[in-house]
């Protein structure tokens, strides 16, 4: 076995530096030139730093990749915050108090809640249109088993339409949301790649060819128009969850550019304890397009902050899909 | 009270029986011994993967075997072997660091003997599995191993090293093939076997588990594994044990990930019985 690591301000430091250059997936994707960073970043570290300081210098990198999966943390978390400066095109109150209160007539939403009595997904529709389904999830940890899942389909299987909220979703596990998406076609639909590192040189990556296949279900909700709302905080597994129903033609997107986060993410220590984390893959969809910035919407709309009576993506949703319903 | 009885019950069945199979062990070069046995012990073990870090963990814990010896002099010894190991290990004083750590194995061996005193042949394992969790470590909390082996086997064996009640063995085990997939693979916690055939999916958490199915074969090269271990045993009853094991292999080029453990043992013969 190789000698424990010296916990020097440098060799943490190149650790780092060899940790990004090895791993992580996307340096070409998010022109991060490593080396260079690495040179002149490891030329302002010596012994006499604190740890704080020598954080911030770790973060630099960090900062550099623009990837919301990739942090690392110390005494504080630190993370590239893909959310600055964007638009809104979600307001929890303004969602919950004109649409998904239960003191609202004419419509019917059920809320579930977790083991915890936390809110954790909503099945119904809205007063907008009683023939358009409403789906919301919040997250992809879910309180919800298999036939949990057949059950929210088999409840909105006669409706004519279906809208499912996704804004505000940060992502979770990749495996439930796939099988959410699974309910969504009737074919085996070729999604794309993720493109894995396999070693440390840049070369060193492996392809595995996604497919979503559809779910062994008789309440597949297949061939009726199907709006996806989103906004910047879609992330991770709703990435996940929307590159796997892109190719479907009866789907489209509205709000506003998800945050990206399309990539595995791995995780370690450093030898002095600090956290890191980086992703390891990146996703490339069928017609050759990087997730991992971002994906824009096929209709672009924002809400108006200053008019919290209306959910201007919400409406907008229902006022495209309408023409569509059959 | 009702316990009490069905306690004393079985001792005193344990004692009588144990009375009775002393008496029928009797070793010459004409009979065929068999043992059931109990093995208890404590572990020190060592870790490092160079695919994530130079980190050397290390720490201690216990270890558990049962298991079955069929031995007959100069002629053949077998065993089968089921044996679970507990640790929990730290790195460079890290509190972050803590890891559990859990290892199973089934074996088989089989020795033909050379001489009274040697005996060569081949162990398989059956099942082998290690797991190391830690839940700071985000998406990489759980590593797992999962991983059969075929070695060759030497023993030796003096059945009178101080007097007819003590007889030492030494058991060494060199692998030479070996079938593996873990988890993580270089970067993510998928696999190693499905990320480099390219078969990773997210329709279900398959990816996340280690699998003979997406395993690859591995030589002495790529995977050593080494296990020997000194045994005196007394008056067929006891054994008292050291064991050492180390195993280093390379998913990928230059960057080894290597395990050692040292272990002191006492194994007790439940049941012996010779024909």
């Amino acid at each position: 076995m190789k000698p424990n690591p010296e916990k020097t301000n440098e060799e943490v430091f190149d650790e780092y530096a060899k940790l990004v250059k090895e791993k992580f997936a996307m340096l070409k994707l998010k022109g991060v030139d490593i080396d260079h960073l690495r040179d002149s970043i490891g030329a302002t570290i010596n012994e006499d730093m604190s740890d704080s300081e020598l954080f911030s210098k770790l973060t630099i990198i960090t900062q550099r990749l623009k990837d919301g999966h990739s942090t690392l943390t110390g005494d504080t978390v630190f993370y590239y915050d893909f959310t600055v400066g964007q638009p809104v095109a979600y307001d929890h109150d303004m969602l919950f108090n004109n649409y998904l209160d239960p003191a609202i007539e004419s419509g019917y939403v059920t809320e579930y809640k977790d083991a915890q009595g936390r809110p954790d997904y909503f099945v119904g529709y809205l007063p907008l249109n009683p023939d358009v389904a409403y789906l919301r999830f919040p997250s992809w940890i879910l309180d919800i088993t298999d036939d949990g899942i057949e059950d929210v389909f088999k409840k909105i299987s006669n409706y004519k339409g279906l809208i499912i909220d996704l804004r505000d979703n940060g992502g979770g596990d990749p495996v439930l949301a796939t099988k959410f998406a699974k309910y969504l076609t009737d074919d085996e639909v070729y999604m794309g790649y993720e493109r894995f590192k396999t070693g440390p040189a840049e070369e060193d990556t492996s392809v595995s060819k996604l497919f979503l296949k559809p779910a062994t279900s008789d309440y597949r909700f297949v061939n009726k128009p199907i709006m996806i709302l989103t906004d910047i905080w879609c992330f991770s597994a709703t990435t996940t969850f929307m590159y796997s129903v892109y190719p479907l033609p009866n789907i489209k997107f509205i709000g506003y550019k998800t945050g990206g986060g399309a990539g595995s993410v791995a995780s370690g220590i450093l030898s002095n304890g600090w956290l890191w984390d980086l992703s390891v893959s990146e996703f490339v969809d069928y017609e050759g397009n990087h997730w991992d910035n971002g994906h824009w919407p096929d209709i672009e709309q924002l809400i108006d902050e200053n008019n919290p009576q209306v959910d201007e993506v919400l409406e907008r949703a229902y006022r495209e899909i309408e023409p569509l319903l059959k | 009270m009702k316990s009490k009885f069905i306690g004393l019950t079985l001792l005193f069945f344990f004692i009588g029986y144990y009375s009775y199979s002393q008496n029928k062990r009797v070793n010459d070069n004409y009979t065929m011994i068999n043992s059931i046995y109990l093995t208890a012990g404590g572990i020190y073990s060592d870790f490092q993967d160079t695919k994530f870090s130079d980190l050397r963990y290390s720490g201690i814990g216990g270890q558990l075997e049962t298991g079955f010896d069929n031995y007959k002099k100069a002629k053949h010894y077998q065993n089968v072997k089921l044996s679970f190991e507990y640790s929990k290990e730290i790195a460079n004083s890290l509190e972050i660091s803590k890891t559990t750590v859990l290892d199973y194995n089934l074996s088989y061996k089989y020795l033909w003997g050379i001489n009274n005193l040697f005996f060569l042949g081949a162990k398989a394992d059956i099942l082998g599995f290690n797991m190391r969790s830690n839940p700071n470590m985000g998406n990489n909390n759980l590593a797992s191993i999962m991983s059969n082996h075929l070695y060759v086997s030497a023993m030796y064996i003096n059945e009178n090293i101080i007097n007819e009640d003590w007889c030492l063995s030494i058991n060494s085990d060199l692998s030479l093939i070996s079938l593996q997939d873990e988890v993580p693979s270089f970067g993510v916690a998928y696999s190693n076997g499905m990320v480099e055939n390219g078969e990773v999916s997210f329709d279900s958490h398959d990816s996340q588990l280690p699998s003979y199915t997406t395993g690859s074969f591995h030589g002495i090269w790529d995977n050593f594994r080494f296990f020997i271990d000194f045994n005196m045993e007394y008056k067929k009853r006891f054994v008292f044990s050291y064991s050492w094991q180390m195993r280093r292999y390379s998913s990928v080029d230059n960057y080894p990930a290597t395990i050692g453990v040292h272990a002191l043992k006492v194994r007790f013969n439940i049941a012996n019985w010779s024909k």
